[in-house]
């Protein structure tokens, strides 16, 4: 008998996937087509003897966190509970203070799952090297180029035994390229371990300042405090895997994990993936289209596009490396490019919205996204677009002609502020960063053109004057009254 | 060092305090002029000892609940912590489920406390009677009359060395008139029997749930224990439970009108704990009698007569003449001249116009009898409602039911008058009634239409002429209390 454990995280915790994270939990933003952990979940379903899917985290249960759990029980006949922690404890807190319901029934093992990484999850081979050899724990392990394995957990392992010798947790000089996946196998003993950090924290009793957090509560960080001290002792072991892996923190990422999702699809369900039929969208690469959208026929979707329910795309529309979220309408002949459109957007006919992708060099397989800050000496790195959500919409600017995210014909934005003034790859016309609502206006007046060499004739006259940066109250209600964090400064 | 626990419960609990519970969490309803669980917090906190004070319940933490906690903690210089369950637990279930952080730093022992009692806590006498000898349970005790302790959990103690040989939760028959007080003293030792009933639940689990436990979030493995029947029922007579008895004040707090007798106890133990909070009469300030709370932030007028067992909450306006007996008045509400106020609760932002006499019909145990306790009985009887203490509208509330009606949110005509009961019970003719509500169905109805109104001095003030309000169909109100997480609201009750 087996189970899965998926650790969800709280509202205090994807600050780098804002603005999506306010609107909805990360754990449930759609990634190729499904919520992120759905991808999770149909793995563990697939495990022969798995019994039970534990969601442990810090959110409170809200309508669409408990449609979604009722959605999954039902789809995959499996029991899928969430056990909600009462103070934020960490990566492995959860773990220890739920150990009665994740011992309940005595598994042979449970998987623990992170909810933030996109994978193929290879459980049955996990499960079959830890049948092999019983240890308390198995992580799953992949290989980084030498750089970016500085952003990850490093585990240094014997070639032969597969033991990890060492662990360190993004460590400052290079260590090793293989790097912790955050898919891990414990058998029962492993809460031997955990609650020995457990009591042996709350005898040293200091602890960072958060709000209901001290030193009874039983916060543990399962990488520092196990992994990195418990390596070398023969209880961890290391699974390595060649398979797809992405870890999902900004929201750049959310889309080259669509990508690596749709690839997968091929395989796993090609029922999912857009064909070209007679009267449809003509359809290049892996593409998702929900059976609620409206495309139209001339539309050119792909690669790695995915479509919403009720999302309505207009004739003429180019789409390729973007996610459409639920409800948005794009207007004829529009251009979307490595962008994220948000919630109920609109984007106005002939407009061209384009982000930067940040995606891993493609010519190397081992290289992984790269997870650094959104900001870099004062201004936003380019990444990829982020189109107004209608929460956000009425806010910032008075003076915009913009609606709740609706764009004027002919208008082009981009993600990058004006702040970058060297900048200049699109032409643009009205710009909003959707991560600090400023406004920007730069070569008005210039014609627009379609993906296709189209010309559309933009309206002649001023643009809106640059406003004071405004920053977005959160308001979001998934995030605790008491605990809502001070506004970090644009 | 000690460390002391207190059951909150959650939004499905606490059902016959509505309506009073829609608006605030039961816990937090203030009796006496404090929060129901401050109460229990200043006893906790006067014990030589107390380290830490521990909540385990269900209700999600919202910004009422943040703010007592924060200003609980500072005022007691101790630290008070929410521990929010996953699921409802039952009574025991969030003891066992949060062993670690009760027992974290070795307590001596550690006190649990049911939030919906109120009591005298005499929690140093059991703390010496566990020192002398150290059990794992112990139980506060005291004595009900033969026909009331039905109602209660009922203890058989052996009366030379104070075991408990029998428990039983509200018998069918008499077992003993020593009845639960809902406060222990339980040692370490204490978690190993709850230890032995969550692996036992867990594996009679397909059992337990076929009986009909149909409760969202709940499964075997979750861990449900009761208190009362899982482990004092089970484990009397095994030398592991003992009972301390005390004849002080105590009453449980389940209904509205439970909370006024409450709020009369706790008055009078003000006389010994917080004298600085009664108030006194003074020159220029109105006349009191009795035991009275007056908020430092209520304006009264002086020719107002208050007492005995009024609590006058924050921002309360009192006008002039006005007759307050035997009530609670919440935050914000206004009483205009000349009304007369008794056995009620005048709900928060409520405003009570001139002349209305609001009168409530009290339930509280009979006054001779100093072993007798509140009926815990249910709100309706025959399909009709109980009489009880009348409840005046909340400003969420006044707004529903009848559009014919005069009332506005919570305002009601000049010389209207009104009790609590229906019109349903048609021989109730206690009060000459104008319009009346019932706070729990919503229903209006009108009785003795066009009489004199008689202030409780005898004045005389006059009603205008007229018709009175239809009677209209009954509304349930819905619940759309923010206490309620909305993927677990049940279903209304039918009226």
């Amino acid at each position: 008998m087996l189970k899965a454990v998926i650790l969800i995280g709280g509202p205090q915790k994807g600050t780098r996937f804002r603005p999506l994270s306010f609107e909805v939990p990360k754990p449930l933003f759609p990634v190729a087509g499904v919520p992120m952990i759905q991808h999770h979940i149909e793995a563990c379903a697939q495990v022969p003897g798995m019994q039970e899917i534990l969601l442990i985290g810090f959110y409170q249960p809200d309508e669409p966190l408990t449609q979604f759990l009722e959605a999954a029980q039902q789809e995959f006949n499996l029991p899928v509970r969430y056990l909600q922690e009462f103070a934020p404890l960490g990566t492995g807190g959860g773990l220890y203070h739920f150990r009665d319901q994740i011992l309940a029934g005595g598994p042979e093992a449970f998987f623990v799952l992170n909810a933030d990484v996109c994978s193929d999850f290879p459980l049955n081979a996990m499960l079959d090297a830890h049948r092999c050899e019983r240890h308390p724990f198995l992580l799953l392990g992949t290989t980084a180029n030498r750089t970016q394995s500085l952003n990850y957990g490093c585990i240094v392992e014997n070639p032969q035994t597969h033991e990890v010798l060492h662990y360190v947790e993004k460590p400052s000089t290079f260590i090793s390229d293989i790097i912790n996946c955050g898919i891990y196998l414990f058998s029962p003993e492993a809460l031997k371990p955990l609650r020995d950090v457990f009591q042996r924290n709350q005898q040293d009793g200091q602890l960072e300042d958060s709000p209901g957090l001290w030193p009874g509560a039983g916060t543990i960080r399962l990488e520092q405090d196990v992994f990195s001290a418990l390596a070398g002792q023969g209880q961890i072991y290391v699974h390595l895997t060649d398979g797809i892996w992405s870890q999902i923190k900004s929201a750049g990422s959310a889309l080259y994990a669509s990508r690596l999702y749709l690839s997968r699809y091929q395989v796993t369900h090609p029922e999912r993936l857009a064909k070209h039929t007679p009267g449809g969208p003509r359809i290049r690469g892996n593409v998702y289209i929900h059976p609620t959208a409206k495309v139209a026929p001339s539309a050119v979707l792909g690669p790695n596009v995915s479509i919403g329910k009720g999302v309505t795309v207009g004739e003429g529309v180019r789409l390729r490396e973007s996610i459409v979220l639920h409800g948005a309408t794009l207007q004829e002949h529009t251009c979307v490019l490595h962008s994220i459109v948000g919630w109920g957007s609109t984007v106005g006919r002939w407009a061209r919205v384009e982000g930067t992708p940040n995606d891993p060099n493609p010519n190397d397989p081992r290289a992984r996204m790269d997870s650094e800050s959104l900001f870099k000496d004062g201004k936003l790195r380019p990444a990829i677009t982020i189109l107004g959500m209608s929460s956000w919409g009425a806010q910032g600017c008075e003076s915009s002609p913009a609606g709740e995210g609706q764009w004027p014909v002919g208008s082009v934005c981009s993600s990058v502020c004006a702040c970058d003034s060297s900048f200049s790859k699109v032409p643009a016309l009205v710009t909003k960063c959707l991560l600090c609502a400023r406004f920007c206006v730069s070569h008005w007046g210039q014609k627009a053109r379609g993906a296709y060499g189209q010309e559309g004739s933009l309206p002649a006259g001023s643009g809106p004057q640059l406003p004071a940066p405004v920053c977005p109250p959160m308001t979001s209600p998934w995030y605790p009254l008491s605990r809502l964090p001070r506004p970090d400064p644009c």
